[in-house]
């Protein structure tokens, strides 16, 4: 979802989940194709405000499988969070939200809340994640 | 097999829990802070009109100790109290017809801190003209006296606001300054956010204020609205639509406005545009207060729709009530002095809480790269503001909700 004014096209979705709240979203007219790139090469979880809601509501906006993938219920200090779940498993972090995330582990994209994941080339991405070392932390964590 | 033992192990205790921190990029509000530079570039209210005199009253508005008077020609004036001679309080000072006097050595300043006179120099000072207390701006309307705290070359016009130009028979507008809608005492002991945030919580309404503490409104209150929330160009609107037990549905329509001014709509459901407006004004880190205007007959139209307590009012009560019946204050204030927001788990019904916290942080980053925030009326004839907020029976028609995220 993009904040106005907006740097890309867009398209606009009425989105909810279960009920009880409505809102009109707008997400780059690019986000679908990005996600469905980056879904063959990560496991996606969602860290976001609108956790377990979050696969719901933008399900049909951003054409994502019936099966929600997980989410991590944090909202800040969000990198950190990645790191944990993901272990020893090289990650990315897409981030369009005001704080800095800073990380050691892994890879934070940092996008414009105006542009999103329009932002994001899937393929740089995926390259440049599979590069990574797969993190030693186990072994490191053994060592006397 | 550690998974199994550590499944049996109690998680979650408070052992080790350390306390997060406040968002201080929204949370402060004195000068320089990114948050305390945005609410400086707008008018904002300090006082009810009737209670600035010619005693000089000392208030502090966004963290600054000010000084307030009324000089004898009636102009209000707003001065940092320290004398720029040597610095005795003006506090002390004595009103004149064209300014104050210092009480120490008798320099006289006017209200925009002009240096009138220094009795002990030559010729009552043959070089007054050189120094200048510090001053800001006031003006005066619909009761009020309001102060421009920002930066002199990007002072905005203050704005009209249509329900109070359009007034209905016997009606005029009144002004307040005793804390309505923060459901507590005049003065607010806490982060001016954690209210703020508030007017984009519909979602408390039905609970704190039916469910949990007995009607505090009006019994339609306690249905569960369905919420649809929406960036616009000057704030955040939330809209609540509930289906009424005779089959009506109601929408209540309420903004928050840029930087600080509630347009929330009757929480007694009166039906209509809404014309009672509240300025959320932050004295500083750990104190509020809330001015409110309001369009009526009657004057005393206000303390009537304050929040009951079981048929008491809020000052009224005792601890113990305090803890049975709940309200804004209770809930609010025990966020803390400021409230530690990187603890909050956020839902997607918080979203207007969200949607607020975000906006704030964009347009301070905006504010402090040179921009104007939003809102600003810098043309006269762009003045009049027209309220949106309010109860509506008929499905709102509205050119200015714009579908953004
Ligand atoms: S349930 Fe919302 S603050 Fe406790
Ligand atoms: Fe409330």
């Amino acid at each position: 979802m993009l904040t106005e004014p907006f740097a890309t096209a867009v398209t606009e979705h009425r989105v909810s989940a279960w009920g009880r709240w409505g809102r009109i979203v707008s997400v780059p007219a690019t986000a679908p194709a990005i996600i469905g790139r980056l879904a063959r090469d990560f496991e996606i979880v969602w860290v976001s405000a609108w956790g377990h809601n979050a696969h719901t509501a933008l399900r049909e906006a951003l054409g994502l499988p019936d099966v929600p993938w997980r989410f991590l219920p944090v909202q800040f200090g969000k990198a950190r969070a990645v790191a944990a779940y993901a272990g020893d498993r090289p990650w990315a972090l897409v981030h369009d939200g005001l704080d800095d995330e800073p990380s050691e582990s892994g890879t934070v994209v940092r996008v414009d809340p105006r542009r999103g994941l329009d932002q994001v080339d899937a393929e740089k991405l995926v390259e440049a994640v599979h590069g990574l070392p797969y993190r030693e932390i186990h072994r490191r964590g053994s060592r006397p | 097999m550690i998974h199994d033992q550590q499944a049996a192990v109690d998680v979650g205790t408070a052992y080790g829990f350390t306390p997060g921190s406040p968002l201080e990029q929204i949370a402060r509000v004195g000068p320089g802070t990114p948050m305390g530079e945005v609410l400086r570039r707008y008018w904002q209210p300090v006082a009810l009109t009737d209670k600035v005199t010619q005693t000089p009253q000392r208030v502090r508005v966004l963290g600054e100790d000010l000084l307030l008077f009324r000089d004898g020609t009636g102009r209000p004036g707003l001065l940092y109290p320290r004398c720029c001679h040597r610095g005795a309080s003006l506090y002390y000072g004595g009103v004149e017809e064209n300014g104050i006097r210092c009480c120490y050595h008798g320099w006289v300043f006017d209200v925009e801190g002009r240096c009138l006179e220094q009795p002990c120099e030559p010729e009552l000072g043959l070089h007054r003209d050189r120094v200048r207390q510090p001053w800001y701006p006031v003006t005066e309307r619909y009761g009020l006296v309001w102060a421009y705290m920002g930066p002199p070359e990007r002072k905005p016009v203050l704005p009209r606001y249509d329900v109070f130009e359009e007034l209905g028979p016997g009606q005029a507008v009144h002004a307040d300054d005793s804390g309505f809608s923060g459901g507590g005492p005049a003065e607010l002991d806490f982060n001016w956010v954690s209210h703020w945030e508030n007017v984009m919580d519909p979602f408390h309404v039905p609970i704190l204020h039916a469910r949990f503490s007995g009607n505090q409104f009006v019994p339609e209150m306690a249905i569960m609205p369905e919420v649809s929330f929406s960036y616009l160009d000057h704030g955040i609107r939330s809209e609540s639509t509930r289906t009424l037990p005779d089959g009506r549905t109601l929408r209540r329509v309420t903004e928050a406005v840029f930087p600080n001014l509630r347009v929330v709509a009757d929480p007694r459901l009166s039906l209509g545009a809404c014309d009672v407006l509240g300025w959320v004004v932050p004295v500083d880190d750990e104190n509020f207060k809330i001015f409110t205007l309001f369009r009526s007959a009657d004057p005393d139209r206000l303390s009537q729709m304050r929040t009951a307590f079981g048929g008491k009012r809020w000052a009224e009560l005792n601890d113990e009530e305090h803890r049975r019946m709940p309200g804004d204050y209770e809930a609010q204030s025990s966020q803390g002095r400021i409230s530690l927001h990187t603890d909050d788990h956020l839902t997607t019904t918080d979203q207007g809480v969200t949607m607020l916290r975000r906006m704030m942080a964009r347009v301070a980053r905006q504010v402090a790269d040179g921009g104007d925030p939003p809102g600003l009326v810098f043309d006269e004839k762009d003045e009049l503001v027209c309220v949106r907020g309010g109860n509506y029976i008929e499905p709102l028609t509205d050119d200015s909700a714009e579908a953004t995220p």
